[in-house]
Formats: C-alpha cells, sequence, structure tokens
C-alpha cells in the first residue's frame, strides 16, 4: 500500500495559548472528521504531528489516518518559537519514515508538510541553514501559513512559495484552514513528473490569504 | 473582542453527550436565538467581571508574546482558555480522563456576589493563585480586605472522593464500520499496578461489547462516530472507578466513493468508459479503458486512452495505451492525442513499404536480418513519438496552454503472428506493463517501467525522452513461440496486480492475471467484459485503467 505522509508543524509558543491553540485543537479534529469522509485519504494517508516552541517534539508519530488518535496539543506556560528546530525534526523524521521505491517496495506517495506559526522563528540562523537541507529533499507540497498579526512572511516565503495566512488566531480562521488542509492532501497523491516539484492546491477559502 | 460564539457554545455545551458533532455546532452557531443567548450571558459576565475587576498584575512577557496582558480583562478572552480546560478534560481521546483529579472540569460558579473562574492547573486552587501565571490570562483575585475571609472555589480543583484515584491509561484500537472487530483493552496504571476493567458503558449502541473474562471489546461497528467509553475499573479487586474513553468507529472506505459525471460542456469531453474490438483472420484484439474511483469520485475526466489497429491484408496489428497525467490538466486530451497520433502513422507506415520489408526480415530471422530489424523499429518509434509530441505541441499553442499540461505516456507495440510464432516490437514510454504471456508460467517483460523513488512519479513523453542518448533501449523487439497473449496496460491495472518492478517479471502474478481475464476473453463480447473486470477493487488504487489484449 502506498501512503500519502503528511506532516503537520505546529508553533506552540508561549503566543498561542489560550484561544489560539484551543482553535488549533478544534480545526485539526475537524480536518481528521474530513479527511475520514474521503475514501481515498482513509486508505493512504498517515499523518505525524510536531510540535515546536523551545525545543521540538514528535506529538504523534507518523500514523495511519484509520489508526489515529488524536490527543490535544498543550502549550507550556512560555517558550519561544524555534522553527528551525522544527524543521529539523521533521528532515529526521522524513529520512526515518517514508519508503522509497526499490525492486521489491513501492515507494510512498511524495510527503506533504503544513507548517503554522503566529511569529518568526527565534532561531533564525538554524532555520535558514535546515531550509538548505528541506530543498534537497522530495516534498509533494509545503505549504506555511502564517497565523494572525505577528507572523513574519518573509520568513516563511524562504521556505515554500506556498504560504497563505490568516488574520486572526480564532477558531473560525484555524478550522477554514485546516479544512482546506484536508483538501489539499486529497490533490497530494496524482501521478506527477519526476522532475515535478509542486502540486497544484485547490482554491483557499475566503479566511484564507496567499501570500504571493 | 474576538468572535467567541463557538467557544461559548462548547463549553455551554461540554456536559451534553454524546458531544455535538462539528455540523450540530456550526448550525446551532448560526442560529440567532441562540448567538443572543451567548452574546447576553457574556455582556453580563463582562459586567460582573469588570467590577471585581483589579487592575492585573503583568506578567513577564515570554519571548514572542503576541500581546500584552490587557488592564481589563473581558470574559471573552477568558472564555477560550477556560474552554480549552474544559475540552482538555472532556474531549479526551482514549488515554486520559476527566475523572482524574489533576484535571478537574472547569466550572463557572456564582457564589453571592463574587465570581471565581479557576483556570484548570495542576492541584492549583484558585485561591492558591496570586497571580496569573506568565502568558495566562485570567482574573486576579482581588486583594483581602482586612475582615474579608478568603473566597472558597466553589467547585475545589481536589475532589476528596477522587483524591486516591490513581491515573490509569485506557488504549484500544480504531474500529471500522461493517469489519469485525477485536481489540485487547491495554490498561496501564502509573505504578504499573495491574488494572482489570469490570464493565464498559457505552454513549450509543455501536455493536460493540466488553468480555470481561478476556478483556476485550469486540463485534462488528454499525455506524461510524466518535463514541464515549464509560469503563468501570479496579485495582485491587475493592474499589471500583469509572473513567472515560473514546471508541473512534471509521467509515468504511468502500461505502464513500460517490459518482460524479464530469461536466458534459467541456472542451476536452470525454466518455468515462471506452472499448473497442477487433475479430479478423483469427486474431483478436480487445482494448477496454475504464475511468478511476478517485476520478469518479470528484467528477473529474478519464485520463487514459488507447488505440488498436489490425490490417488484414499485410497482418500487422498495432496496440497503445497512454496515461494521462493525474496532476496535469489537459492530460485526458494529451493521451488521446499521443496514441491516436503515433496509432494512425504507425498503422500508415506498416500497411506501406516498410511493413513489406519487415515482414520478409522477420520471417527470415536470421543474424543478418535481424540486425536490421532494430535500427528500423527505432527510426519507426522515434518517428511515431515525435509526431505525438508535435501534435500535443500544436494543440497547446492552438489552446493557449503549457505543453505540460498535456503530458501522457505512451507504451505501444507492433506485432504479427507468423505461422504459430508472434513477433512483436514494444515501446514504452512512463509507468505501467507490456508483457507477452506464454505458456502459462512464462512472461516476458518488454521493457521497464520509467518510475522514480516515490509513488505516483514516473516520465512523460516529450522531446528530452526523444532527443535522449536511451532512446532506444524504450525499444524492445522478439520472435517467440507459444505466446497465448499480447498484453498492455496502464499502471491503473498495474499497479494493484504487481505493486513493484520484481513483481512485474514474477510469473506467478501474471499467472493470475491472465486467469482473471480469461473469462472475459472467451465472451463474445471480450472488450464490454474487460471494462466490466476493470471495475475490480483494490485498497489504494483507485487510477484509471486501461488494457489491451491480442491473443
Amino acid at each position: 500500500m502506498r501512503r500519502l505522509p503528511v506532516y503537520i508543524l505546529l508553533d506552540t509558543s508561549g503566543s498561542m495559548r489560550g484561544e489560539p491553540i484551543h482553535s488549533v485543537n478544534v480545526g485539526i479534529q475537524a480536518m481528521l472528521n474530513a479527511l475520514k469522509q474521503d475514501p481515498y485519504a482513509l486508505e493512504s494517508v498517515h499523518i505525524s504531528i510536531i510540535t515546536f516552541d523551545n525545543e521540538a517534539r514528535e506529538h504523534i508519530p507518523l500514523t495511519a489516518l484509520e489508526n489515529f488518535q488524536f490527543t490535544d496539543i498543550e502549550v507550556p506556560s512560555a517558550g519561544g518559537t524555534f522553527m528551525g528546530a522544527g524543521l529539523e525534526l521533521l528532515i529526521e523524521l522524513v529520512d526515518r519514515d517514508v519508503k522509497r521505491s526499490t525492486e521489491d517496495q513501492k515507494g510512498d506517495w511524495r510527503p506533504l508538510v503544513f507548517l503554522m506559526t503566529d511569529g518568526s522563528p527565534s532561531d533564525a540562523y538554524a532555520y535558514t541553514q535546515a531550509i538548505g537541507e528541506i530543498k534537497k529533499r522530495p516534498f509533494g507540497s509545503i505549504i506555511a501559513c502564517a497565523a494572525g498579526p505577528k507572523a513574519k512572511h518573509e520568513y516563511l516565503t524562504q521556505l515554500t512559495d506556498q504560504v497563505v495566512s490568516l488574520d486572526t488566531l480564532d477558531s473560525t480562521a484555524f478550522s477554514s484552514f485546516f479544512k482546506w488542509v484536508s483538501a489539499s492532501v486529497s490533490i497530494g497523491s496524482s501521478s506527477a513528473g519526476i522532475a515535478d516539484t509542486q502540486s497544484t492546491l485547490p482554491p483557499p477559502p475566503p479566511e484564507i490569504q496567499l501570500v504571493l | 473582542m474576538t468572535n467567541n460564539t463557538r467557544a461559548l457554545l462548547t463549553a455551554g455545551l461540554s456536559n451534553v453527550t454524546p458531544r455535538l458533532s462539528e455540523l450540530e455546532l456550526s448550525h446551532l452557531e448560526k442560529q440567532a436565538e441562540i448567538q443572543h443567548i451567548l452574546s447576553r450571558f457574556s455582556q453580563e459576565l463582562n459586567e460582573k467581571v469588570q467590577q471585581l475587576n483589579a487592575p492585573p498584575p503583568l506578567s513577564p512577557e515570554s519571548i514572542d508574546q503576541a500581546e500584552p496582558v490587557s488592564k481589563t480583562t473581558s470574559v471573552d478572552e477568558i472564555m477560550p482558555a477556560a474552554t480549552e480546560s474544559d475540552i482538555t478534560a472532556d474531549n479526551n481521546p482514549p488515554t486520559t480522563f476527566a475523572q482524574n483529579d489533576n484535571e478537574a472540569p472547569l466550572e463557572i460558579a456564582l457564589v453571592a456576589e463574587d465570581i471565581i473562574i479557576c483556570i484548570n492547573s495542576e492541584a492549583n486552587t484558585a485561591a492558591e493563585m496570586s497571580e496569573p501565571p506568565p502568558t495566562e490570562v485570567a482574573v486576579p483575585i482581588s486583594p483581602l480586605r482586612p475582615g474579608q475571609v478568603p473566597v472558597q472555589s466553589a467547585v475545589p480543583a481536589t475532589a476528596p472522593k477522587e483524591a486516591s484515584m490513581p491515573k490509569v491509561n485506557f488504549a484500544f484500537a480504531n474500529a471500522r464500520v461493517g469489519t469485525a472487530y477485536l481489540s485487547r483493552i491495554d490498561a496501564s496504571s502509573h505504578y504499573g499496578e495491574p488494572v482489570t476493567v469490570q464493565e464498559i458503558k457505552f454513549s450509543h449502541d455501536i455493536g460493540i461489547s466488553f468480555n470481561p473474562e478476556t478483556q476485550e471489546l469486540y463485534g462488528t461497528p454499525s455506524i461510524d462516530g466518535d463514541y464515549q467509553l464509560f469503563i468501570k475499573w479496579t485495582i485491587d479487586g475493592k474499589s471500583s472507578h469509572t473513567s472515560e474513553a473514546l471508541m473512534i468507529v471509521n467509515p468504511d472506505p468502500r461505502s464513500l466513493w460517490k459518482i460524479i459525471e464530469p461536466p458534459a460542456d467541456d472542451k476536452y469531453f470525454k466518455s468515462n468508459t471506452d472499448h473497442q474490438m477487433i475479430d479478423q483472420d483469427g486474431v483478436k484484439i480487445a482494448a477496454a479503458s475504464r475511468r478511476g474511483r478517485s476520478h469518479e469520485h470528484v467528477g473529474s475526466f478519464r485520463d487514459d486512452d488507447f488505440f488498436i489497429s489490425h490490417d488484414s491484408e499485410t497482418d500487422w496489428s498495432i496496440m497503445i495505451v497512454a496515461d494521462g497525467a493525474g496532476s496535469a490538466q489537459n492530460s485526458r486530451r494529451g493521451s488521446q492525442l499521443a496514441s491516436q497520433t503515433a496509432g494512425s502513422y504507425l498503422s500508415k507506415q506498416m500497411q506501406g513499404e516498410l511493413g513489406q520489408k519487415l515482414k520478409s526480415l522477420i520471417q527470415d530471422w536470421q543474424p543478418e536480418s535481424q540486425k536490421q530489424i532494430g535500427p528500423l523499429f527505432s527510426d519507426l518509434y522515434r518517428n511515431a513519438a515525435k509526431l505525438a509530441v508535435n501534435a500535443i505541441e500544436s494543440e497547446a499553442i492552438d489552446m493557449a496552454q503549457t505543453t505540460k499540461s498535456y503530458s501522457t505516456t505512451l507504451l505501444a507495440t507492433v506485432s504479427i503472428r507468423i505461422n504459430d510464432e508472434l513477433f512483436a516490437a514494444a515501446f514504452w514510454m512512463g509507468d505501467g506493463a507490456i508483457a507477452a504471456y506464454g505458456p502459462v508460467g512464462k512472461v516476458r517483460l518488454l521493457g521497464m517501467p520509467d518510475s522514480g523513488e516515490y509513488a505516483g512519479q514516473t516520465r512523460f513523453l516529450d522531446n528530452d525522452a526523444i532527443n535522449d542518448s536511451s532512446f532506444n533501449n524504450r525499444i524492445m523487439i522478439g520472435k517467440w513461440t507459444e505466446i497465448t497473449h499480447l498484453i498492455l496496460m496502464t499502471d491503473g491495472v498495474s499497479d494493484p496486480y504487481f505493486e513493484t518492478d520484481n513483481g512485474l517479471i514474477s510469473s506467478d502474478k501474471w499467472d493470475l492475471l491472465v486467469n482473471e481475464i480469461l473469462p472475459c476473453l472467451q465472451s463474445d463480447q471480450a472488450a464490454e467484459k474487460l471494462t466490466e473486470w476493470l471495475n475490480f477493487f483494490s485498497p489504494g488504487n483507485h487510477d484509471d485503467r486501461t488494457i489491451a489484449v491480442s491473443w
């Protein structure tokens, strides 16, 4: 069975406490429910959740959507935005988890990455270094989401040309973002040329602005 | 003030079981009456809180604190935090429990004139919270005036009855509708004592029961969704405790496939299925193509295409299958153009001088003649590929589209039966498979699929491929006896049947495939039967499927 690995990187820095993280948790639950109604996703999607604040953690290791049991993400009382550490962990996990084709094994689909932050990297140097490593790897799509007024687009556009922004950190914004994520996931499993880099995304809902 | 209707609603309804679905909540959220109740509630509470509110001590800001703690805290900002605690306690996956004293659900209680909001924090009673933890919005407790009695929280954060309840986690597998379920409950206590589950009650009858003898959940669930389980358990056999857990029942993916018709007025309209049969002079060729479930589900078109022809004058047969890239917008037209263009060129060439020349060389089949055959087919296929690419490029210019948006694979054979032998020259560009099969247990793969390190990666027909020095590696020729079937297929068929490159050369897998299609081929309507057969179900493989067989 060819898996479609989906990595979700979430900012759990101090400023995400309270309503923002609650909205994220609700949004992820809604995303899971939407994906479960997509038969293709139900058979192939595997999800991993990575959180980053003062350190990066594998909140839930790569798990088949069918076996996925979501536990709410909590935000430590204070913490920075070590996004570079988050990307380093992503690289480590992708190298460990994602299967490549061999004569005896069918490779996975190229992994999709969704990164959400409400700030900018506290470890800017590590972040830039990690981006270099990310570019060497065959991600199907990397989508970065700048949530709220403090999120800096310029850092995210270094990582990917698919940056979206949310004006607010409330549940309306996050649930529309995660719904859109689930629609994008469904597109991640179509055949593409070896040389192709990015998949096309479905048009985002009104709460989400594409950053060009 | 942010709009927290949903948060308030979730908080207010947190004790309702079963939990309301996202859909029900959003439906409620839109009702004017509900909105009115909620806004009145938050307004009244706000007024109340503001009266009580002394300026809060400013907390040290964390590294990227989004906003300083405001002087007056509106309840609108408090509620979500409260809600969050509430949800944490209530919406637990099958591992933690609301019963746990460390996670006592938050309640808002009106005590005389005072409102105490305890934000759920480990073993912290509201009275102990002398100042809010950093970055957390909390209602500061007014300093005590002389003679004032400290206010007790209406809900002590530690419920004495449950204070001794050990921390226990319960883990069990997710279920699927219509599939027999059996999962042992893995109960682990914080200190490693053995936990015995005595009884489990369900919020709904979902078709699953608990067997205390085996400590297993079993049954066949009939309905999907997330359901609350109430688990009664014991460690010492004397005192029992009850915990809640969540049972996740997934839908059966097979029940979710929709069939949506593609737009009838599309500029590149293509029928969902197509088939063709040729039966002349003992030569039988059938081709069938069917839209994949992944395209049916979203109402997009079949991207595959085929071309077959046979000339009874010269005995040459042509078979082509093409698979338009799923990621390319106009690929359904690309596969059609490529197969038709290459097909008609190949047919025409084989009817003329070249066909005659090749036929006599093949009949001779001596080393001298064999040497000449290769280069002739190399030129023939190169020209066919060029014409196909040119046709696509012209179309792209004409329609103001990119050439890439017409990306397609192209697999072709030019074949002839002479006496009891089959000669075939195959051209292979992309994924899928071409094979000469027979007798039983023997298969000759006529080339290698183009595949990348990851699923769905392949190469498409373009000028780079034609000008590549290894172009000739895409061509394979041979003459064999006892070949019963010459078969071409797109990856929609080869992926489920062969899966890997090693699978493609496994004669067992080919035996299986041929056995499956034999009944179709023996019918008077072989092509129609093949089209029906292409509807087979294989988890994870829902691409368009096209097969062409000559026998």
